[in-house]
């Protein structure tokens, strides 16, 4: 193994991120790139400030600082878990970036562990998002003292977490290739990684509810899960960070020897649907939408999560098909060839309306299940035009972050910006709106003229984006 | 159409940088009412908050906007501010242009 070859890779995989991801659609333009950039590190300093406020009001001078850090160290396998399942979905889509290094003389061994210091790296920027704020006001509260605690309780545990699901991830690869369905994995691993969210929630609940028993009773808490901050707190920061490299070198050391040594492509397309659909096209736009392996992952979510809350007795309205709407992201463009490659693509505001509609029949298709478990556990009917019409919202909001931020083929990063930009412009809206506590008609009628808007600035946009594929404007 | 598009672009960022000023103030009101029954405001008086205790010992809290003036004006001022702005680049970018025509 070189290690030159795989620091080139990282390198390069880096470079291809921050070229690809951060210069297309709106990012294109300097100005705008600095004004993301801006409204994200002020968006995380306010989180930082608040977390600060709320930390020192709440828990200031308590002592309460100690179990809620323990029960911040139960729930990071969680919260590595959700990551791991946005990046590994994610990666799967990602054969634009491996095709770079398949020209390169690297072995397959040094390209796994490229890829997976890169996803690490990946992952790691994301739980500083979840779990920096509450880091540095921990630290900031509870004084030097608390930044060993706050290393072995919250950062030693989130990268083992990765590493380890890093390991299954290729094992379970392996697996696959033993039984020769190794090309249907864009299919079989989302489900398992859903099932093991399903698993591991309850855990984090019941750890979480036995550290607060634990502390009101006066008694010590022993869990898997707080291993690396018991070791600190008896034999000291240094011992327990050479444990934590010795377990991370074990655990890389384990992953290369399970990491296939070839690399299987995915299937990327299920057909669902009967091809006679195709005669019309609306129906092209739904066949384009429901053979998407992306549709196929979410529908298995929502499914899995649905049966979770049947088998827990847990009765909410099903918010949970918002994660189907999200599909609308991929639908301008893995539908662009049909409005290229006709002599005539038809009128935009037609095209909007068949991209939308194809999305409506997918949440209504999937809704009809779902609704029907949240209701025969005793949900009412009051609750389901507010769920249908938050997700009719969404579906127009997705849809206009796949214009305005087109994902690129191969390339699913591109995504990523345009999704954590929007939802944060969403909340601060849909916050804001709460406190002019408004009579709910005219909040109503406020985001009726928002969804106008987004239906505008959609047209708006798939207009441009035409304009500049017929070479009219430059972008 | 193009003073139309500068305009609406206008008014919908001005929009969203209106709220975030507006949350943003909220919340650093929220956390600066330390006394149970003292209205605090901010953002020029234009939203407040309001813990109360009750006379069974629970405490209710009270939150809003008082004073819509205060916001609306911070509304014009980004929108108008931003039209400017959009006007005067693309002046600046018509004057680029002629100068590069010219050489």
């Amino acid at each position: 193994m070189r290690r030159a070859s795989v620091a080139l890779l990282f390198r390069l995989f880096w470079i291809f991120i921050l070229r690809r991801v951060l210069g297309r659609g709106l990012l294109a333009s300097r100005t705008a790139r600095i004004s993301v950039l801006l409204l994200l590190v002020t968006a995380f300093a306010g989180f930082t400030l608040l977390s600060y406020v709320v930390i020192r009001q709440y828990f200031g001078g308590t002592g309460l600082l100690e179990p809620v850090l323990q029960a911040a160290n139960v729930s990071v396998a969680f919260w590595a878990l959700v990551t791991y399942v946005l990046i590994r979905v994610l990666f799967m889509k990602a054969d634009e970036l491996l095709k770079l290094s398949f020209s390169l003389p690297v072995t397959n061994k040094e390209r796994t562990l490229a890829f997976g210091l890169f996803e690490l790296s990946v992952v790691f920027v994301m739980m500083l998002f979840i779990f920096g704020a509450f880091s540095v006001s921990t630290v900031l509260v509870g004084g030097p003292p608390f930044i060993p605690k706050v290393l072995a309780s919250i950062w030693f545990p989130a990268q083992t977490a990765y590493l380890l699901l890093s390991l299954g991830y290729y094992l379970l690869e392996r697996a696959l290739l033993t039984l020769r369905v190794s090309r249907l994995r864009s299919l079989i691993v989302p489900m398992v990684l859903g099932l093991g969210l399903v698993a591991i929630f309850p855990y984090t609940n019941e750890q979480s509810a036995q550290i607060a028993q634990s502390h009101v009773e006066g008694r010590d808490y022993w869990s898997p899960a707080l291993s690396f901050a018991l070791l600190q707190e008896k034999a000291g920061i240094w011992i327990c960070s050479l444990v934590f490299l010795v377990t991370s070198a074990a655990i890389v050391g384990a992953i290369m020897a399970a990491a296939p040594k070839s690399y299987v492509p995915i299937r990327r397309f299920f057909i669902l649907l009967p091809s006679w659909l195709a005669k019309h096209r609306f129906g092209v736009y739904i066949l384009v939408m429901f053979r998407n392996f992306e549709t196929t992952v979410a529908v298995l979510f929502v499914i899995i999560f649905s049966i979770f809350m049947w088998v827990y007795h847990l009765a909410f309205p099903p918010y949970v098909l918002a994660l189907v709407t999200f599909q609308g992201i991929y639908a301008y463009s893995n539908s662009e060839t049909l409005r290229r490659m006709v002599p005539f693509p038809g009128r935009t505001f037609a095209n909007y309306l068949r991209l939308v509609g194809s999305q409506t029949v997918l949440l209504g298709v999937v809704a009809i299940p779902v609704l029907s478990l949240s209701l025969a556990q005793g949900i009412s009917w009051d609750a389901i035009p507010h769920v249908a019409v938050f997700c009719l919202s969404n579906i127009l909001i997705s849809t206009l972050i796949g214009i305005a931020f087109p994902p690129e083929k191969g390339n699913p990063f591109t995504v990523l910006i345009g999704v954590v930009v929007t939802l944060t412009i969403v909340m601060i809206i849909a916050l804001g709106l709460n406190i002019f506590n408004f009579h709910p008609a005219i909040t109503a009628i406020i985001f009726i003229l928002l969804n106008l808007l987004i239906v505008g600035y959609s047209i708006f946009g798939m207009q441009r984006l035409e304009r500049i594929a017929r070479h009219e404007v430059v972008s | 159409m193009k003073w139309f598009l500068r305009i609406s672009a206008a008014l919908t960022s001005s929009f969203v940088l209106t709220m975030i000023v507006v949350v943003g103030s909220f919340i650093m009101t929220m956390f600066s009412a330390r006394e149970v029954g003292v209205r605090k405001f901010g953002l020029f008086g234009a939203v407040f908050f309001h813990p109360q205790e009750q006379s069974d010992g629970s405490t209710i809290l009270e939150a809003g906007v008082s004073n819509g003036a205060p916001i609306a004006i911070i509304f014009v001022l980004l929108a108008a501010f931003q039209v400017a702005v959009a006007s005067v680049l693309e002046r600046l970018k018509a004057h680029k242009r002629r100068l590069q025509e010219a050489d």
